[in-house]
């Protein structure tokens, strides 16, 4: 019954299509490879509970399971940090140095029927474990931008967040801490109108409401947005976030970055192991995400003392399909020969190979002797 | 940048062309449409589409449309990622549960069998009330469903409330307030801010004048 059919939001790629999307791929790697960071690869599937511990923001009903012959539930992993963070604390343990991982791999999420979203998708990411964080946070946002660039798009704009902003102006409010989670999600949401109900329900100064009220709509390219944020500020850790931003934009500014990057500060991301900057990548042509990431200290400074960790990755398909056609037209040979030329074809194809060239071999009974044609293909 | 607006048809078509009107678009092959799909502003880069309120929503997720105007109602029954960004203040009404006279849904005892065109709401309604009840899917007329029988209540939209009262259903409870709501993608919001934020303070003139 189901012969002919594959299951929803997946997909059959072929010829063009998979030569399309490893193009993108090697791109990425290779930016990544050029920033020293080292290839890993971990099993698709996973024990189940590794994705279930308070804030990681995965739903249960998004994630694919099954059991194990032992009756342990299993799962097709929904994400690829935690799977790296497994990994810091068994193979890396002793190291003391700094790790630079990357990886590509495929993610499985369960989505609604007929969303058009994929259920199976292919990240390509690093992660940056190490006891330095300023520097490491510049280097991320560094690799992002440029890993997009090599793809070979410039409208892009890589959004960058800083979660202690908007959790200190929440922190401290005199409300619930279901109270709480509605104002971050309603903010995040940028739920306006319902934002400006909940504002009037709860019990907090006038000037605080202004400042919920306004912030959804504070974004933007450019650093002006972010002394706007200093101006709305009431507290310490709201400006020092502010001022640490301050220093990243101005060093991305120095080397001509300042372009790609845009601010939103009311950000309240939906994996909370976040502990520091967000960021997430947009480009024209796409209206979901295509870069997301962020920094997880908590996760790995429970597995590796003193370490901090910053990762991001790229959703290859997601891009792959906003792409125009990135593949070349190449020459290639195809050598038709009669049985009886066998050999030298096999010959005159080494040949080609060598050089560089495609070469199919075709016997055939109509050719007498031995004819080499040239083709047009599409490659990379 | 153009810019690309979803438009819900029917219900909130004649009033959302009237605010865009008042904002100063040039909408005039709008209100002439023939059987056109697409629909191109005569003074701006901003171009208009119309279709179903959920799809509305489908479009702007997936960033075809920057811009949906889209009745709460739907959003609250379809899991979306855009930004809601305005009430727009239109296509007024409210989500409520009602059921035959002699039907007390709240202290009935037993099984509760819910008729609705929005499974999610009734769901997260009842829900929030401790009850729990089997939601049946039907696609129109719901008032229909409880006099036959099919089910205990409904939960549906209500305007005037002049259908459920001439089908002899009074109102239970009212679960909350509807109108029509500005949406936009994220992605768009963020590559777009200028433009968006054009259209946007210019629909919030309107808005706020009203």
């Amino acid at each position: 019954m189901y012969k002919n059919i594959i299951p929803d939001g997946t997909r059959d790629l072929t010829n063009e299509e998979c030569m399309r999307k490893s193009k993108v791929i090697n791109s990425i790697n290779k930016v990544f490879d050029l920033w020293g960071y080292k290839e890993v690869m971990t099993p698709s599937i996973e024990f189940y509970e590794s994705f279930r511990y308070e804030h990681s923001g995965i739903k249960e009903e998004n994630v694919y399971k099954f059991f194990d012959s032992k009756g342990r539930i299993l799962a097709l992993r929904p994400d690829m940090t935690i799977p790296i963070v497994r990994l810091v604390s068994t193979r890396f343990k002793n190291m003391s140095s700094a790790i630079k991982l990357r990886y590509c791999a495929n993610i499985y999420k369960v989505f609604e029927e007929f969303s058009g979203k994929r259920n199976e998708y292919t990240d390509c990411g690093i992660e940056f474990i190490s006891k330095e964080k300023e520097f490491s946070d510049l280097e991320a946002l560094i690799i992002a931008i440029d890993s997009l660039k090599s793809i070979g798009i410039s409208n892009f704009k890589i959004e960058i967040g800083e979660i202690n902003f908007l959790k200190s102006a929440i922190e401290d409010l005199c409300i619930s801490e279901e109270e709480k989670t509605t104002l971050a999600r309603l903010i995040e949401k940028k739920e306006i109108e319902s934002l400006n109900k909940f504002l009037n329900t709860i019990n907090i100064d006038e000037s605080i409401k202004k400042f919920f009220l306004n912030l959804p709509l504070t974004f933007g390219s450019g650093l002006g947005v972010l002394s706007k944020y200093k101006e709305m500020s009431f507290n310490c850790k709201m400006l020092n976030s502010v001022r640490y931003l301050q220093k990243l934009a101005e060093d991305l500014r120095v080397i001509g970055y300042d372009k790609y990057l845009s601010f939103d500060l009311g950000l309240t991301p939906r994996l909370s192991f976040y502990t520091g900057i967000i960021f997430r990548g947009f480009i024209e042509g796409s209206g979901n995400i295509v870069l997301s990431g962020g920094r997880y200290d908590n996760l790995i400074g429970n597995v590796k003392k003193d370490f901090g960790a910053i990762g991001f990755s790229i959703n290859v398909d997601e891009l792959e399909s906003i792409l125009d056609n990135n593949l070349e037209k190449k020459l290639k040979y195809n050598i038709i020969f009669n049985e009886s030329n066998k050999i030298e074809a096999i010959k005159k194809g080494f040949e080609l190979r060598e050089k560089g060239f495609v070469v199919e071999l075709i016997p055939s009974k109509d050719e007498e002797n031995i004819n080499i044609i040239e083709e047009e293909y599409y490659g990379y | 940048m153009g810019i690309s607006i979803a438009l819900t048809k029917g219900r909130l078509e004649k009033d959302t062309t009237k605010i865009l009107q008042k904002a100063g678009f040039g909408i005039d092959e709008l209100k002439d449409k023939g059987r056109k799909l697409i629909f191109k502003d005569t003074k701006y880069d901003v171009s208009y589409f119309l279709v179903k309120a959920s799809d509305s929503i489908t479009y702007v997720d997936h960033g075809v449309a920057d811009i949906g105007v889209v009745g709460l109602d739907t959003l609250n029954e379809k899991e979306h990622s855009s930004y809601e960004l305005m009430d727009l203040g239109i296509g007024k009404c409210k989500f409520i549960v009602a059921a035959m006279p002699d039907k007390d849904l709240f202290s009935m005892k037993g099984h509760i069998k819910i008729g609705t065109k929005y499974p999610k709401v009734a769901k997260d309604y009842f829900k929030a009330n401790n009850i729990d009840i089997e939601v049946i899917k039907i696609e129109g007329s719901v008032e229909l469903a409880p006099i036959l029988g099919l089910c205990d209540g409904i939960v549906d939209i209500m305007e005037t409330g002049t259908t459920l009262k001439e089908n002899g259903l009074v109102v239970l409870r009212e679960i909350k307030d509807i109108s029509a709501r500005l949406i936009v993608n994220k992605a768009s919001f963020k590559l777009k801010q200028e433009e968006i934020s054009f259209v946007l303070e210019k629909i919030r003139d309107v808005i706020s004048n009203k």
